[in-house]
């Protein structure tokens, strides 16, 4: 059974969740960018340690979306954030 | 003289500095010793020959054209500030001090308008507990909204309109932002006595000849004086509105600082609410800024950004630039205000 998918978010990244949206800026890049109300949640659970199986979970909890498409955007946002250097494969 | 080395000083106040300068800076009033518990700045004439350039470039504007607007690189424990055929500035934050080189033939009016309208603005956005963003302010049934927008946008007629109506005007293009530690909120601060304006808006608005000014050589703008028949804020409230020009369709190819145009607007005058990130982007595209890529000043600045993003209220505002909008402008601001004047009050910082 392959381990669960872990992310960390690096130390140059700041985020502040802002009512329904969450700001980032890659202190590297000086570039801003922001999330959603769902992407927030998903990085604040990130944030919170949790994995991409665990914060699916939550996710799937929380908001009333069909599990297989809320699952492919995570995974397309994670790639997103990844190509950003947002956030990485924790070791 | 203005823009020449005097053996004596001259001394002013603004945004609660004493400045000890050697320009004769007439915009501002003398300094008395109850508005300047700020503390000092100092504003010296000197020669850039000396002044180091370092490796890395911190920040550079450039016009619509490509051609360099303003640059900054560090140097020894500070910045020089540079606008190439014009003037370069070394600002110097530990000392509070300006040293300021004009190129030859530069005329008094331009050296004024880039000491009090970028130089000094620059220095305080380095300030702990200080931000200066591109914005014009007034004051609105006991609130301050601030309108930001690009140059030629018509920040400056707004409230300059503003201003005729009887409302006070805190500055046309550089708003300061102070934290007020005891009210846990930001508080914008009036600048000095004076706007600028394009000759329609001088007409729209009018403005007798008399009481105006040169804005800078490079610009047919205008600086009215102090017989311009304004109201200026004598004090500092808190900000909470923001309202960005959208695209107008408009702006002033003379101005060398004017972007492009992005959309045409036309008929009455609209707002609407701006989403977080809009409002975000918004005010970090209007932070006076000498370095972009320090992480200490990324870090605090981010901290007041989405400070601000988070109790200001934000409205993007369109309208059809021809003065006879202007009443119709107004009442959207006001309307909007006053509409939001009911829902919750906005989160207060901690």
């Amino acid at each position: 059974m392959p381990l669960p998918e872990k992310f960390q978010i690096p130390k140059c990244v700041l985020s502040r969740t802002v009512g329904t949206e969450t700001i980032l800026l890659n202190l590297d890049t000086s570039t801003y960018h922001s999330l959603n109300s769902v992407g927030g949640r998903f990085w604040t659970l990130i944030l919170q340690g949790k994995d991409f199986d665990q914060a699916l979970a939550a996710l799937r909890d929380e908001y009333d979306v069909e599990p297989g498409k809320l699952e492919a955007d995570l995974h397309e946002l994670c790639e997103e954030l990844q190509s950003l250097s947002l956030l990485q494969r924790a070791a | 003289m203005k823009g020449t080395q005097r053996e004596t000083s001259f001394q002013y106040q603004l945004w609660g500095y004493r400045i000890i300068s050697d320009f004769d800076l007439g915009e501002l009033e003398p300094a008395a010793d109850d508005n300047c518990q700020s503390g000092s700045i100092h504003l010296i004439l000197a020669a850039d020959k000396d002044w180091v350039r370092a490796d890395r470039r911190a920040l550079e504007y450039h016009l619509a054209n490509g051609d360099l607007w303003q640059e900054s690189w560090n140097a020894g424990g500070g910045y020089v500030s540079r606008f190439p055929g014009l003037c370069s500035f070394r600002i110097l934050p530990d000392q509070m001090r300006i040293e300021c080189a004009p190129q030859p033939g530069i005329g008094s009016s331009t050296i004024v308008h880039l000491i009090l309208d970028h130089a000094i603005p620059r220095l305080l956005s380095l300030k702990p507990g200080s931000l200066v963003i591109h914005a014009s302010a007034v004051q609105v049934e006991d609130e301050v909204i601030a309108v930001l927008g690009q140059s030629g946008q018509g920040k400056s007629t707004l409230a300059a309109w503003f201003a005729s109506q009887g409302f006070p005007i805190l500055t046309d293009d550089c708003l300061l932002l102070r934290w007020h530690e005891a009210a846990r909120q930001w508080l914008a601060q009036p600048s000095y006595g004076s706007v600028r304006l394009w000759p329609d808006s001088v007409d729209a608005l009018g403005i007798e000849e008399s009481a105006l000014r040169e804005f800078a050589h490079y610009s047919s703008k205008k600086r009215t004086g102090k017989q311009a028949d304004f109201r200026f804020a004598a004090e500092g409230a808190p900000l909470k509105a923001c309202f960005v020009l959208a695209g107008l369709g408009n702006s002033i190819p003379e101005d060398p600082t004017a972007g492009n145009s992005e959309q045409q607007h036309c008929g009455p005058p609209k707002v609407r609410r701006l989403a977080v990130n809009e409002a975000f982007l918004a005010l970090a595209q209007a932070v006076f800024r000498l370095d972009a890529e320090d992480e200490q000043i990324n870090r605090r600045e981010f901290e007041i950004l989405t400070g601000l993003t988070d109790t200001v209220r934000f409205w993007s505002l369109a309208y059809e630039r021809k003065y006879d909008w202007l009443p119709a402008v107004q009442s959207a601001i006001i309307n909007a205000l006053r509409a939001s004047s009911h829902e919750p009050e906005k989160r207060k910082l901690p």
